[in-house]
């Protein structure tokens, strides 16, 4: 008897063995609050891609302006296709629909005389947007000038498009006989998919969309001139947005406004916009002749931001402002004063 | 002293009433059980010779494992029952036996169900089927259906850590294997696949493994084989409990109960379990996001199964009811790790939660005629929660959820028409199958019905040859279906050598997850594929069997060869090996090609050695132009061994395993032209060794071995060819195993 109920007490304990699952997260890990960052790479050469966090903002990924030369659209049922903006390419129709018509002094006549386009990624959201590209499924020839690239000019023309795919040809000036095509695969999770000439296959530029938030980066765009409302073609160096993943901003450009007194109460008070250049380049003012600074920032620009974010399923709201734009000396380097307001 | 002539005719009237009260017979009960689990043996033969050895009584005992005789003088007794020692001895009238039948460990042979039209003993199947036994699995400690597989040479074991261990059959996983647990299919995959570790392992009698497509039985999804589990049934305990426990090294605890109460007619059951694993690092380095020394990322996930059975069965004569619901919730976590900097991390819960409720109707009409109806009706939910856990505040929050819901309902019955004594038998049925999904992750309105008539027939022109002849006619909702034929034939050449082959057309409409589901998680990306085409395979089969018997040993050998060409076979590919990204496309043609031999040996000692070689070749056309590539072996070897203590009530038992390398598919992105090249897994071994002991009368069996002895962690991938990626690697390690690991098992066992 004394034997059964050892063994059956045996059996009781083990029945009672661990019932839950082990927590494996017993200790705080410390962590701080960050008011500032840096961009560790220069603006004018390098695009850096930021991610707003509560505490913190994380670069997230970075790629060479030299690194791609066009850009399609990623979404199924999109189509617009941009000219390497990053590196202030132009472009311009041939009127020819044979790509082997194009010739050197073709392509000479309209460097001379041509009216070249670019694309200025800043309107991208804005309806009816003239981009360079915008017709090339009738079939036209097109120019590409690279911009910063050597082997500058390339002969493109549109073949075709599905919900899966982009399909051109293209031919480098230098040999235009040379003619190559490339078909571009769309990518679910990601904005826009990148092609370069120099490696002829696709190349991934930018992080997955969901997760980044903004870009610094050359541009070459419209810059307001002194002449209030009156804009003229410019290399540029600023911030675009991750509109297409639920990124809006809300100018505050109030003087009487400190940026101290915005708060998570402040965000109804604003218009949020999608514009991807919402942010642009005008947060930064030219220096006084006598100044050590090319930029000086303008300290009425703050912006609220709000955006949806992915892993929490919500949207948060911060508030920033550029307030330095030299790293060790150097330019082009911004450093941007942050807040997390809140969330709903 | 004179006695009166009254009280003289008293005494000799008493005289003679006692004498011939002693002549007259007297009612003897026989209670034959099993030596072992005391279970009941049904419709073992009892035979009763006079001391002439002439026959006197005959019957077989009935459900309770007990027959009656009337028996006037003394008699010699007879038990013979399969799988068990011939028992013999004498009887008095009068006296009660319980007869505990000790298990032939030379001569053992299971009884099959699977496709056949009367139960039968597995030797003499039409079908070559593989049976795992509820005493082998007791005796290895197995703890899922996973382990309860993976010794058979005919199944290779795919491991997802997440998904769950998966099986392949002649060179086909995935929805082309059926699973049916008593007859009714086993609904709810992920990524294709039946995650094996859900499935209540507290109630199983025995497995039935069927290799070879099944369509005209059992209709889609049975191309490669079927996996027919079957639940023990109380027909004879009045009251039963069983419980049991499994510990082990690597933070499995488990726990399991089993209850049935027989009143009148009427059988109650009941049984659940709880499996809870804690999870194992292996640092394969899958997240590569460790930061600080924090590694939260495991590779084989946090998981608890919850199961629960009741069942209500009716039983008079030969009418039989049985009302069941099954229900199994299981939460896997994922945990990652968090980004450097925000010490937030973005962890995942996926619940999931079957519930099926059965009604099985049969009994026999007339001496020929008997049917048996099954209806059922399977919800399959997952539920993703997406959580953020701040590993500062040391927070949980769930953030967003994601659902998706499958239901099931199916009928399947049949009726067969078998007269006794006649050479021919038919049976003829019906199979019904309604799916629709709904949820985050599916399109909706995604639903597929799948209607089929079906008739067979054995026929036995001789005695030693049997024809066993099939067709269904399917109605597919959304594909056209072909008409399926099989035909089976058995030859018993002479008493120990055997002969099977089989042709049957298989037919497999892709599955609403195949057509409509999105899965994603940490490990997954997977896409659904609307443009699907159905599959179909020819299927041809043929294996001997030969046993050479002996008093002290039995020897079988079972070669067995199989082709299988396939159209439009359903694939999983994966597209990336670093993201895990993958959909189920269509090759033109797939081509299976292979042989297995089986030998096993038992001696009377208790020594009891299996051994097996399976050599399965594939090659695919991914056109369908017939353009087939060169055809790649690969190789299993198994072999089992078990040592029976009797005196002691203990078994010994090894088992080994061996996977040659083996190998895939891997995608050619579409900008390279696309299509398909092989890839390979290296080869691996896995041995287990374990110790059986009964203990308190039987009522307590205590197993203690060792699992994945070998020690594998990972297993790798490789011959990944370089198409220009970012980043590309010529290997890559998968998650195989999570280390040597030692277990402990409790059943304990209360009958009354």
């Amino acid at each position: 008897m004394k034997k059964q109920l050892i063994i059956s007490g045996v059996f009781l304990v083990s029945l009672l063995t661990p019932s839950c699952f082990k927590e494996i997260d017993t200790e705080p890990i410390p962590r701080t609050v960050e008011e500032t960052f840096t961009v560790q790479n220069s603006i004018r050469k390098i695009q850096s891609f930021f991610r707003f966090y509560e505490n913190t903002v994380l670069e997230i990924d970075t790629a060479s302006h030299a690194n791609w030369d066009l850009a399609f659209e990623s979404a199924a049922d999109g189509d617009r296709v941009l000219l390497g903006w990053a590196s202030f390419s132009t472009g311009i129709g041939t009127g020819l629909f044979e790509l082997n018509d194009v010739s050197q002094d073709l392509i000479l006549d309209l460097i001379d005389t041509g009216d070249w386009t670019f694309d200025d990624p800043s309107f991208l959201t804005v309806p009816d947007t003239l981009m360079t590209l915008l017709t090339w499924e009738d079939g036209e020839v097109f120019i590409h000038n690279r911009g910063l690239s050597s082997d500058t000019y390339y002969a493109i023309q549109f073949v075709s498009r599905t919900e899966d795919s982009y399909t051109f040809r293209y031919a480098s000036a230098q040999s235009l006989s040379q003619v190559h095509e490339a078909t571009i695969y769309r990518s679910t999770g990601f904005n826009y998919v990148y092609f370069s000439y120099n490696t002829g296959e696709s190349e991934i530029i930018e992080p997955p969309l969901t997760n980044w938030d903004i870009l610094f980066t050359p541009y070459r765009g419209w810059w307001e001139t002194s002449d209030p409302g009156k804009y003229a073609p410019f290399s540029l160096s600023g911030i675009l947005i991750n509109n297409e993943n639920g990124v809006r901003i809300a100018h505050v450009f109030d003087p009487e406004v400190a940026f101290e007194d915005i708060g998570f109460s402040s965000v109804g008070q604003y218009e949020f916009t999608d514009l991807k250049g919402a942010v642009g380049a005008n947060w930064k003012v030219l220096g006084d002749q006598n100044s050590n600074n090319i930029y000086s920032m303008d300290p009425d620009k703050k912006y609220l931001m709000k955006k949806y974010d992915f892993e929490t399923d919500r949207i948060m709201y911060f508030k920033f402002q550029m307030v330095d734009y030299k790293l060790d000396g150097e330019d082009h380097h911004p450093t941007v004063e942050f807040k997390y307001l809140g969330s709903e | 002293m004179r006695l009166s002539g009254i009280t003289y005719r008293y005494i000799v009237a008493a005289i003679v009433l006692l004498v011939s009260v002693n002549m007259v017979a007297q009612k003897t009960v026989i209670e034959v059980i099993d030596d072992q689990t005391s279970d009941p043996c049904m419709y073992s033969n009892v035979v009763l010779f006079n001391m002439d050895d002439q026959v006197v009584h005959a019957g077989a005992t009935g459900n309770n494992g007990r027959i009656e005789f009337d028996l006037d003088q003394a008699a010699k007794i007879c038990v013979t029952f399969v799988g068990y020692e011939t028992y013999r001895d004498t009887i008095q009238p009068g006296e009660n036996l319980t007869i505990r039948l000790k298990t032939d460990y030379i001569s053992m042979e299971a009884v099959v169900v699977t496709g056949q039209h009367t139960p039968k003993p597995v030797d003499q199947s039409i079908y070559k089927i593989d049976v795992v036994d509820a005493r082998t699995l007791q005796e290895r400690g197995v703890n899922n259906l996973v382990e309860a597989l993976s010794n058979e040479t005919s199944i290779r074991l795919r491991v997802d850590p997440s998904t769950g261990t998966s099986i392949e059959m002649q060179g086909m996983g995935g929805e082309n294997i059926k699973y049916l647990i008593d007859g009714v299919p086993l609904v709810g995959r992920v990524r294709g696949d039946i995650d094996l570790e859900q499935i209540n392992m507290e109630n199983i009698d025995h497995i039935e493994i069927v290799q070879g497509p099944m369509s005209v039985q059992y209709g889609t999804s049975a191309i490669a084989g079927v996996v027919n589990i079957i639940t023990k049934k109380n027909s004879y305990f009045r009251n039963v409990v069983k419980g049991n426990t499994y510990l082990d090294s690597k933070g499995t605890y488990n726990f399991g109960v089993y209850g049935s109460a027989i009143r009148g007619n009427h059988t109650f059951t009941l049984s659940g379990n709880r499996s809870l694993f804690q999870g194992q690092d292996i640092d394969l380095n899958v997240d590569s996001t460790d930061a600080d020394g924090h590694d939260r990322y495991m590779e084989f996930k946090p998981k608890r199964v919850l199961n629960g059975d009741v069942e209500y069965a009716f039983k008079k004569n030969n009418f039989q009811l049985s009302i069941k619901s099954q229900y199994m919730n299981s939460l896997i976590k994922n945990y990652s790790n968090y980004v450097e900097k925000v010490v937030v991390a973005y962890d995942a819960d996926f619940h999931t939660t079957r519930s099926t409720n059965s009604v099985v109707v049969s009994d026999q009409l007339s001496e020929s005629l008997s049917y048996n109806v099954v209806g059922a009706y399977t919800y399959f939910g997952r539920q993703a929660d997406n959580i953020t856990s701040d590993l500062f505040l040391l927070t949980h929050e769930i953030t967003s959820t994601s659902t998706t819901v499958f239901n099931n309902i199916m009928t399947r019955g049949s009726f067969t028409f078998a007269p006794p004594q006649k050479k021919i038998s038919f049976m003829a049925g019906w199979d019904v199958n309604y799916d629709n999904g709904y949820g985050d992750r599916i399109e909706d309105g995604a639903e597929i019905g799948d209607y089929a008539l079906f008739v067979s027939s054995q026929y036995n022109p001789v005695r030693k040859l049997s024809l066993q002849p099939g067709i269904r006619f399917i109605y597919n909702s959304i594909y056209g279906a072909p008409i399926i034929p099989s035909m089976n034939v058995q030859w018993k050449i002479v008493d120990n050598l055997g002969f099977r082959i089989s042709y049957a057309r298989g037919f497999r409409a892709p599955s609403l997850k195949e057509l409509y589901l999105d899965f994603k998680d940490s490990n997954h990306d997977l896409s659904g594929n609307k443009d699907l085409k159905a599959e179909t395979t020819n299927s041809y089969n043929t294996s001997f069997d030969y046993t050479l018997a002996r008093e002290e040993f039995r020897l079988k050998v079972e070669p067995s060869v199989f082709f299988n060409n396939g159209k439009d076979a359903i694939t999983l590919i994966v597209t990336d090996a670093e993201s895990n990204s993958a959909t189920n496309v269509n090759l033109g043609g797939r081509r299976t090609l292979g042989g297995e031999m089986n030998a096993s040996f038992r001696h009377m000692s208790g020594l009891s050695v299996g051994a097996g070689f399976s050599r399965i070749g594939e090659t695919f056309d991914s056109e369908g132009e017939g353009d087939y590539l060169p055809m790649v072996f690969y190789n299993n070897y198994t072999v089992n061994s078990k040592f029976s203590f009797k005196k002691f009530r203990a078994v010994v038992m090894a088992n080994l395993k061996f996977y040659g390398e083996t190998p895939s598919l891997a995608a050619i992105p579409e900008d390279q032209g696309s299509g398909y090249y092989r890839v390979f897994t290296d080869p691996f071994g896995d041995l287990e060794l374990t110790f059986t002991k009964t203990l308190w009368k039987n009522r307590l069996t205590l197993v203690v071995g060792g699992k994945n002895l070998f020690d594998n962690y990972a297993g790798r991938t490789f011959g990944y060819q370089d198409y220009g990626e970012a980043d590309y690697q010529y290997e890559y390690f998968s998650p195989l195993n999570y280390g040597r690991t030692y277990f402990v098992k409790m059943n304990l066992r209360l009958i009354k």
